[in-house]
């Protein structure tokens, strides 16, 4: 390692992973609902794209959690987007491509998902 | 990518009581679930609640499991890493609270810390170097060799007003200025990790947890003063810093971040561990620096001192591990950073190691100023069994106790010494009032006398002379005028020894005299330890009033000192009494006193 650019370039390939590992209060959680029958329906998958795409996009401000499985009454799997003020968004029968625009939308937009939630 | 990471300690604490066999078993039960793409197990070195180990924290929730064991593991994984159940019970019970769980942030013990020494402890991988470069590691050293001159450097140092935090408190920057300006061929940078105080391992746990730090460190220290090798000197009781510091070492080597040309700069450095042997006075620098040349440990007389001539006859710098763990963040982050915390004349932050009389053993790191009381009350969460506080050692056997009328002192490096104590490495013992003041410093003079190197008559005769007067005391023969001459010879020690360990050792007696003389009054005139401890002093008997002739007495008395007919008054043969006092827990009738 000689220059500046490659001890950047190895902290850049860490720095998003090793944001999990900070409790700063974040404004926004998100609430992933797991329990057997989120499994069932692939609620892992989602928790982890949602995770992975929170902590690469540097939107600090969120905090992507697993949760047990909380009756909503709604097909899983289920994402709660919860904010510090109180608000909340609940999100059903959630895939990959609606976990994405949740990102985008929702969570660096600030404008919840109408036709989803 | 991972979505949760799960933190085991892995410092010498919770190693002992099992962190090892719970991270395999970790990994077990993670692949039993298919977990193994979304969770990692990482070892990290200290988070400091040493009292509850093993402790295992899961992120990014932050649920902060204490006391677990490698029967809880599957429970823990399959309920909360696969079905997102936090396991409560297993919690930190701190963390539990009847409006959920609070973050380990909130919670007593962490509320009112600061960690800047103590920065990566607990936080990152310790063998990984890439985690240590995520967190903004390397780049100090790469501002200062690149961007600073070694002037700079030291300028950065002496605003910083950083002191050294092995105990002395002298001004690092000065110390770099003075070796910087000595011309020579060769220059050294030595590390004290050898932490001899019995109870502090501050040091121990930075090097456990985050020794990148330190290998940086050192490396911005020899830029500053013009030297190209470091030293490390640890003691061999230390094994898990000891390969964990040799596997950072090898890393930062592997990386180009030891060695010739340091970022395509003219600057090269390399350093090397030395092992001691556990001596109490290798500590002491010019000791240290003798036993590193392959010397027996002796020290030497000063001037001239090390910044003039140290280690093998030239200039050297010695600084102790938390000195520099603080020092690649002052350069990152400038001194006025570091000058915002603490207190007009000792800034930034101390960790200290509490233990004794206290329910969180373990390692904290406050501001300076913070008192005495906030760490022993709130931070330490007090006494156990509801006994009451009755003073605290700092700086081990070279610093002195702190009674409790100034329990709220702010701590520094100028108070403690004002008040006749001293600052040390940070070893904070904490005493009730089951503890005798006067059998602590017989207990500390008897380490001195074993650790002192003989060199010096004063340290080698006084201080044993000093506690043949403490074991008079103890043992009931003492007299007034004992103590008059022990204040005596304890200024004469102090006045005349060569090195640090002679000229602290009666610290312990004076502060203790200072503090609690009427503790000794008790063992001189009245024959009579107050706090039953002085076993020689000690008389049990049972009251015929309220002795009902259990014989549960006699049954637990292991030298059969105890007879006495069922339903009858017992009573307790004082020739054959050892006063233990197994007696007086087991009876439950308090008729059994001790006198």
């Amino acid at each position: 390692m000689k220059t500046l650019e490659e001890l950047l370039a190895v902290k850049a390939k860490l720095a998003p992973q090793m944001k999990l590992r900070t409790l700063h209060d974040k404004d926004t959680t998100v609430i992933v609902s797991m329990g057997e029958k989120g499994l069932a329906a692939g609620a892992d998958k989602i928790l982890c794209r949602l995770s992975e795409l929170v902590l690469i996009n540097d939107i600090d401000h969120v905090t992507v959690i697993q949760s047990g499985a909380k009756d909503y009454g709604v097909p899983d799997p289920v994402v709660e987007v919860k904010s510090a003020s109180g608000g909340s968004t609940v999100y059903s029968a959630v895939d990959m491509e609606m976990a994405e625009k949740i990102v985008k939308e929702h969570l660096v937009g600030g404008n919840p998902v109408k036709s989803l939630s | 990518m991972y979505r949760s990471h799960v933190l085991v300690c892995g410092g010498t604490g919770c190693t002992s009581s099992g962190s090892k066999k719970i991270i395999d078993k970790l990994h077990e039960e993670i692949d039993k679930n298919g977990l193994h793409e979304q969770v990692e197990v990482v070892r990290t070195g200290c988070f400091g609640l040493c009292a509850l180990g093993p402790i295992m924290i899961v992120y990014p929730e932050g649920s902060f499991y204490s006391a677990i064991s490698v029967d809880n593991i599957p429970e823990i994984v399959e309920e909360h890493l696969l079905k997102g159940n936090v396991v409560t019970r297993l919690l930190y019970k701190e963390t539990v609270t009847d409006n959920g769980v609070i973050s380990l942030n909130e919670t007593n013990f962490y509320k009112k810390q600061h960690r800047v020494a103590l920065k990566n402890c607990g936080v990152i991988d310790p063998e990984n170097i890439e985690e240590y470069i995520a967190l903004d590691g390397y780049r100090a050293i790469y501002k200062a060799i690149t961007e600073m001159t070694p002037d700079d450097v030291i300028n950065v140092m002496k605003e910083s007003k950083l002191r050294g935090r092995g105990g002395g408190g002298f001004p690092t920057g000065i110390k770099w200025s003075l070796a910087k300006a000595n011309a020579s061929d060769k220059k050294y940078v030595c590390c004290n990790a050898d932490e001899g105080d019995p109870g502090a391992f501050m040091d121990r746990s930075v090097l456990e947890g985050d020794p990148h730090a330190l290998i940086e460190a050192m490396a911005i220290a020899a830029y500053a003063i013009g030297s190209d090798q470091g030293y490390v000197y640890v003691r061999a009781e230390y094994p898990i810093a000891v390969k964990r510091l040799e596997f950072a070492i090898h890393q930062a080597r592997e990386y180009g971040l030891l060695g010739k040309n340091i970022f395509g700069t003219d600057f090269s450095f390399d350093m090397e561990i030395r092992l001691g042997a556990g001596a109490f006075v290798c500590g002491e620098e010019t000791a240290l620096m003798t036993s590193i040349e392959g010397n027996r440990g002796e020290p030497r007389p000063r001037p001239p001192f090390p910044a003039q001539k140290g280690l093998f006859g030239k200039p050297t710098i010695l600084n102790n591990v938390e000195t520099y763990a603080n020092i690649p963040q002052i350069i990152l982050k400038g001194a006025e950073w570091f000058t915002s915390m603490g207190t007009e004349k000792s800034k930034g932050t101390k960790v200290f190691a509490l233990g004794g009389k206290i329910n969180n053993t373990g390692l904290v790191e406050v501001p300076m100023g913070t008192t005495l009381r906030e760490v022993v009350e709130e931070i330490g969460g007090g006494i156990p069994n509801g006994k009451k506080f009755k003073a605290a050692q700092t700086g081990g056997p070279s610093g002195g106790c702190i009674p409790a009328s100034l329990y709220d002192v702010a701590i520094d490096y100028d108070n403690l010494i004002e008040i006749g104590s001293m600052m040390g490495s940070g070893g904070l013992i904490v005493m009730d009032e089951d503890n005798c003041m006067v059998d602590i410093a017989k207990f500390f003079l008897e380490f001195t006398v074993d650790e002192s190197c003989g060199k010096c008559t004063p340290c080698r005769v006084g201080t044993k002379r000093l506690y043949e007067m403490l074991c008079k005391i103890t043992s009931g023969n003492g007299t007034l005028e004992d103590l008059d001459k022990m204040e005596k010879l304890c200024y004469y020690i102090k006045a005349n020894s060569l090195c640090g360990l002679g000229q602290t050792a009666p610290n312990p007696v004076l502060s203790t005299l200072r503090y609690f003389r009427d503790e000794y009054i008790a063992h001189v005139v009245d024959k009579r330890c107050p706090a039953g401890v002085c076993t020689d002093l000690l008389k049990y008997s049972i009251n015929p009033d309220k002795c009902i002739g259990c014989s549960a007495c006699s049954r637990v008395c292991p030298v059969g000192a105890i007879s006495g007919e069922i339903k009858k008054t017992f009573v307790i043969d004082v020739s054959k009494c050892i006063k233990c006092g197994a007696c007086m827990t087991k009876c439950r009738f308090n008729a059994i006193s001790r006198g």
